[in-house]
């Protein structure tokens, strides 16, 4: 529930927001997700559809419409959570679902899903109005659930609440700015690390292990930040507005002050329901010590402890506040991480103890808690599992090396050059051509070539790339070697022609092959390797 | 006087009636073209991509 008083900073109405949405139940949060994470997903396939020149224009029409109606859908779920949201703020009960409800909630965020991107394209571009025309939207948002309101009624009622306040408006705009691009990296950092955490922890390699440059220089990787960080900070973003319009709202309404006198009104009928309570029954020492000690830790008896050694002067401004709140919420943190270990630790010794200590007249039940022993097992399990799985983890790779040549077929038409390094690749390669499988031998020491490029990224191997693809790639990023892609592009002519041409291999192709091979690593080896 | 001025504010009743389905319905038609136009030029930036990439 919001407090009764309209505070005019915009740091203090982000709080408030934050207040609000801690306060508020997941299914309120259920809402907006409802309908922003299906219109993000469908951006992003979007998104892929149109990153393909061969896309036809019917899919494009189709998959824009298709967008158009989740834009309606997810402006409607956002509408849900905020009318819900400021229910909550006023203590005001849920409204019925009834047809008119329906109707211009619907009709309201066809409109305003619409203009919306006209409209803040132009006042972006412009800048002047920018907040104002954020303000009429995000009040729209919230003013759309309500079924007394018609479509020019509400647009009037939103332009009015935008129009309030337009230093605040400003303040709102730039702090919501600054910390939704703060998560936007956070996000991005995390996603660009994903695969590899997941490859350290699984040891399961993927695409994105492999090309990890490609993969953070993709346009869909962006975008799928952006949308993942949008899903996560847009409640926050209409909660702001919500409560903005609450308290402006409030102005005329009086609307907060009823809900503080609901509150107090709880709080006292909460309070006389405790002392009756606690009449019934006897206070414990040790409960009342708890209690003072719960007590003495809220900021109201800050005044207690020793004050700060610089003097601070009167107009402070807010990121040193924020700061020093940032720090406090830690300190205090940590103090309670603290206290809890301490418990952990008292409730333990207070276990393991001799029951003795505690009385001697009474016989001994038993000797621990069950829970004891069943985390000592716990652990015991987790650490037998944890030695198991490095045991494993050191002899899997002897294992492998010595059966992985063994186990690999040449004739296999989706073999991968991944599949073996480089060097065992060429192993192989020989003992075919001793064999007298000259065929065989040249696909090991194409597979060798492959294997060996991306071991240095010059490519990055796919099962659904084909020898062209390759041969692009090197081309395209071998650009200052360009015997050594010519050289390449050799290779790949030779093998097709024997492997899909059926034309006949001999030990002197082999010879050439290999040298050739040698000749392209002499050329685009690593520097360090060069020295 | 009531019964001349009656059918005028029926009409604009009626009138008002339509405004909101036609804005609902132009606000998604504006909705779709904006990502229609999008698409359009998303599929225009790839075809040039391919085709420098081609030339290269």
């Amino acid at each position: 529930m919001a407090h009764p008083l309209a505070r005019a900073g915009a740091l203090d109405l982000l709080e408030e927001a934050v207040h609000a949405l801690r306060a508020a139940p997941p299914a309120t949060f259920a809402l907006h997700w409802a309908g922003s994470v299906p219109f993000a997903l469908g951006l992003l396939v979007f998104w892929n559809s149109m990153s393909q020149p061969r896309t036809p224009d019917a899919v494009c029409a189709m998959e824009a419409f298709a967008l158009a109606l989740l834009v309606l859908w997810m402006n409607c779920w956002r509408a849900v959570f905020a009318g819900r949201l400021q229910r909550q703020l006023g203590g005001r009960p849920e409204l019925p679902w009834t047809r008119l409800r329906l109707w211009r909630l619907v009709s309201s965020q066809a409109f305003l899903g619409g203009t919306k991107p006209v409209g803040m394209a132009l006042a972006v571009g412009v800048i002047l109005p920018a907040p104002w025309m954020a303000a009429f939207y995000r009040s729209a948002a919230v003013l759309g659930d309500r079924e007394d309101l018609d479509l020019s009624q509400l647009m009037a009622k939103a332009r009015k609440l935008a129009g309030f306040e337009q230093r605040q408006g400003w303040g709102i705009l730039l702090l919501l700015t600054v910390l939704y691009l703060i998560l936007l990296l956070n996000v991005l950092i995390v996603l660009a690390l994903l695969p590899q955490v997941v490859r350290i922890l699984t040891g399961y390699e993927s695409v994105f292990t492999r090309g990890m440059k490609y993969y953070v220089d993709s346009p869909l990787f962006w975008l799928a930040g952006v949308a993942v960080a949008w899903i996560g900070f847009d409640p926050f973003t209409q909660a702001v507005y919500c409560v903005r319009g609450f308290q402006l709202e409030s102005r005329e309404t009086g609307e907060d002050l009823r809900a503080a006198l609901r509150t107090l009104a709880l709080i006292v009928l909460v309070v006389f329901v405790g002392q009756a309570q606690s009449l019934q029954r006897p206070l414990r020492p040790q409960d009342l010590d708890q209690s003072i000690r719960q007590t003495l830790q809220s900021p109201e008896y800050d005044w207690r402890l020793a004050p700060p050694a610089t003097k601070r002067s009167g107009n402070v401004s807010w990121l040193v506040t924020v700061t020093d709140r940032l720090m406090d919420s830690i300190e205090r943190g940590l103090r309670s991480i603290g206290d809890a270990i301490g418990r952990l630790l008292e409730w333990l010794r207070e276990k393991l103890s001799s029951p003795s200590m505690h009385d001697t007249t009474a016989p001994p039940t038993a000797a621990l808690h069950w829970s004891v022993y069943a985390i000592g097992a716990a652990l015991a399990v987790l650490a037998g599992a944890i030695v198991w799985r490095l045991r494993r983890a050191k002899n899997k790779p002897a294992h492998i090396m010595a059966a992985g040549a063994a186990a690999v077929s040449l004739h296999d038409e989706h073999l991968l050059a991944d599949r073996l390094p480089e060097e065992e690749w060429i192993a192989l390669a020989e003992r075919c051509a001793r064999e007298g499988e000259y065929r065989a031998a040249l696909r090991a020491l194409y597979l060798a070539n492959l294997a060996w490029l991306g071991r240095n990224e010059w490519i990055a191997i796919h099962s659904g790339k084909t020898n062209r693809e390759y041969e692009l790639e090197v081309r395209r990023r071998a650009r200052e070697f360009p015997d050594a892609r010519a050289m390449f592009a050799e290779n790949v002519a030779g093998f097709e022609r024997a492997w899909y041409g059926q034309h006949p291999v001999t030990a002197g192709d082999i010879d050439a092959f290999r040298e050739r091979l040698r000749q392209i690593k002499t050329a685009m080896a690593p520097a360090e390797m060069a020295a | 006087l009531q019964a001349l001025a009656r059918p005028a504010a029926a009409r604009r009743h009626r009138g008002r009636a339509l405004v909101t389905p036609i804005a609902a319905l132009g606000g998604l038609v504006l909705s779709w073209l904006i990502f229609y136009i999008g698409g359009e030029i998303l599929l225009e930036i790839a075809a040039r991509a391919e085709q420098t990439w081609r030339i290269h």
